[in-house]
């Protein structure tokens, strides 16, 4: 059992698009180093739920507290000063990062060190992005490469280097290895193990009952936007998992 | 490093030298080329300097649609509101006003418009083609009724110094202030967070919001300062003739333009480089003034311009750069 205290902790979260209710009610918590996976068949409302926690969709009801201080909603800024970070699914948006602009820049962005004038410092960002790579044994591409160049895999490393640059406390990550290969994935699964043994707080959506297996604690079951299972892994199968998810 | 390492190191890092610049340069050169070999006499130092002075005139204006074409977006009404803010800075200096109350009421003019064109824009959802033309419009129609469709003369003559300077000025203020801006803007552009924030934006509202930046708000300062650049332009040109007319800079917005993508921005958003936009501008005006220098017809003015974008347009293609979206 987790003893850690709670970090992230969602009530009764309700989002609807139109007459669809893409999340009801749904509350969960997570604790510092532990990694919760939100499965789901797709449309069970998991990215809503991700992206309401993260600031860029507002909900209708319900609240997100961290350290037990309300979040304000629809706000990406305060969530991300106040320690949360989100690595988007492919097929957002914001997952494509800034075609134009270089990967060290995308890398920062947002939180760009500057002088007091407002320049932006160029070499700070550089050292803290190779002292990362050093830590994490993490494959960036070039710094100065356009990430429109890049392929999708190359453009994820550069999403995920972004929220490991931060230092987190609570990470989102939307299907964060689903364009990847495999060495890419054992790369993803080991800077996840890390984060987690640094004390951070993980959730984790995804796809693959295999990568949840391997990696999470608990896993939190959704289904039509309605939360269905929260419960903790030992001793369970993928089987299990499987049932759950089609109870 | 070798040659391989350097030709790596600039695949890196395209910001590097001239970087995007390349094809701008290129163009330009091919393009002086042609005139030589075909119109020698343009290459006097008197029309050179007359050239280099025009261009610096309107790049306060050129370089305000710069930031909004690097933001993925426009504005038609540059010219009018140049036009108005001459207008407006006028009548404060012809009523009494001291010269500097003239010229902070024609930019404050300037940036109202700029606010409108935001509001019109970024809060009522207006498409930037439409809210631009009713601002045109306005400012159009405010600068008639406050002349009456009459030019207004007799400004004071320390105004004239703006564009102009003393007697003993070999080069004209404007032509400092120009280039001067046009190297403010570049740096600005590559090093500071708050321009660096024009491209984040242009490049992916989506992702630039996600990560906290407030697209409405740099939206905002984009605006306000092509509105500013616009009624900058508009005083410069009335500080050189010391009279203001309602009817000043019809085709500006899409000279304006037409020079940022002959200079290699991508109106999609996200690229562009403000000396780009300068040598564009140069090439607009001088395919302006070949034509006269040619003997030419006027009629045949627009078609220079149209070559040299189309042109422009096809070499940006033929680069394939993927992060120019288009």
């Amino acid at each position: 059992m987790n003893t850690e205290p709670t970090v992230l902790y969602a009530e009764g979260l309700t989002k609807a698009f139109g007459s669809n209710l893409a999340v009801s009610k749904v509350g969960f918590s997570v604790s510092s180093g532990e990694i919760v996976a939100l499965v789901g068949s797709n449309g069970s409302g998991k990215s809503t739920l991700l992206k309401i926690i993260y600031g860029t969709l507002v909900p209708d009801s319900g609240c997100t507290k961290l350290d037990g201080i309300t979040l304000k909603q629809g706000n990406p800024h305060e969530a991300r000063a106040r320690g949360i970070e989100m690595v988007f699914q492919d097929k957002d948006e914001e997952s494509k990062l800034c075609p134009g602009i270089s990967v060290i820049e995308n890398l920062f962005l947002g939180r760009e060190p500057t002088s007091r004038l407002g320049i932006v410092q160029l070499r700070q960002m550089h050292e803290r992005a190779k002292q990362i790579v050093e830590h994490y044994a993490f494959s960036l591409p070039p710094l100065g490469a356009r990430v429109g160049y890049l392929s999708g895999g190359q453009q994820k490393a550069v999403a995920i280097g972004r929220a490991l640059l931060s230092e987190p406390r609570i990470l989102l990550l939307d299907e964060p290895t689903a364009s990847l290969g495999l060495t890419e994935k054992r790369f993803v699964h080991r800077a996840v193990n890390e984060l987690r043994s640094s004390g951070v707080g993980i959730v984790l959506c995804s796809h693959s009952l295999e990568e949840v297996m391997q990696v999470a604690d608990r896993v939190v079951a959704l289904r039509s936007g309605e939360l269905i299972a929260d419960e903790r892994l030992v001793g369970t199968s993928e089987v299990d998992i499987a049932l759950l998810m089609s109870k | 490093m070798n040659s391989a390492q350097k030709v790596r190191a600039k695949a890196d890092n395209p910001d590097r030298g001239l970087g995007r610049l390349d094809w701008s340069f290129v163009l330009l050169a091919l393009y002086l080329a042609c005139i030589y070999a075909l119109q020698p006499a343009f290459f006097s130092p008197n029309n050179l300097s007359a050239l280099i002075y025009y261009t610096c005139l309107l790049m306060p204006a050129v370089l305000g649609v710069h930031v909004l074409i690097v933001l993925g977006l426009f504005d038609l009404s540059v010219g009018a509101v140049a036009a108005m803010s001459g207008v407006v800075a006028a009548k404060m200096m012809t009523a009494g006003f001291a010269i500097p109350v003239g010229l902070a009421t024609g930019i404050s003019a300037g940036v109202i418009f700029g606010v409108l064109n935001w509001l019109f824009v970024v809060k009522l959802r207006i498409s930037a083609l439409i809210a631009t033309f009713i601002t045109l419009g306005v400012a159009r129609a405010v600068s008639l009724v406050f002349t009456k469709g009459q030019s207004i003369g007799g400004l004071p003559h320390g105004f004239g110094t703006l564009a102009l300077g003393s007697a003993r000025s070999s080069i004209p203020p404007a032509v400092y202030l120009g280039i001067g801006l046009v190297c403010v803007v570049e740096f600005l552009t590559h090093r500071h967070v708050l321009f660096r924030r024009l491209y984040h934006v242009g490049s992916n509202p989506a992702a630039a919001a996600s990560s906290g930046i407030s697209v409405s708000a740099i939206k905002l300062f984009g605006f306000a300062l092509c509105g500013a650049g616009a009624a900058f332009a508009g005083l410069l040109q009335c500080s050189r003739t010391l009279s203001a007319s309602p009817f000043l800079f019809p085709d500006l917005a899409l000279e304006s333009i037409a020079a940022c993508v002959i200079g290699g921005a991508s109106l999609s958003g996200g690229t562009g480089r403000a000396v780009g936009a300068f040598f564009g501008m140069l090439m607009v005006v001088i395919s302006r003034n070949l034509v006269v220098m040619a003997g030419v017809s006027v009629y045949w003015r627009e078609l220079g311009v149209a070559v040299i974008l189309f042109a422009a347009v096809l070499l940006k293609r033929g680069e394939g750069r993927v992060g120019d979206r288009g």
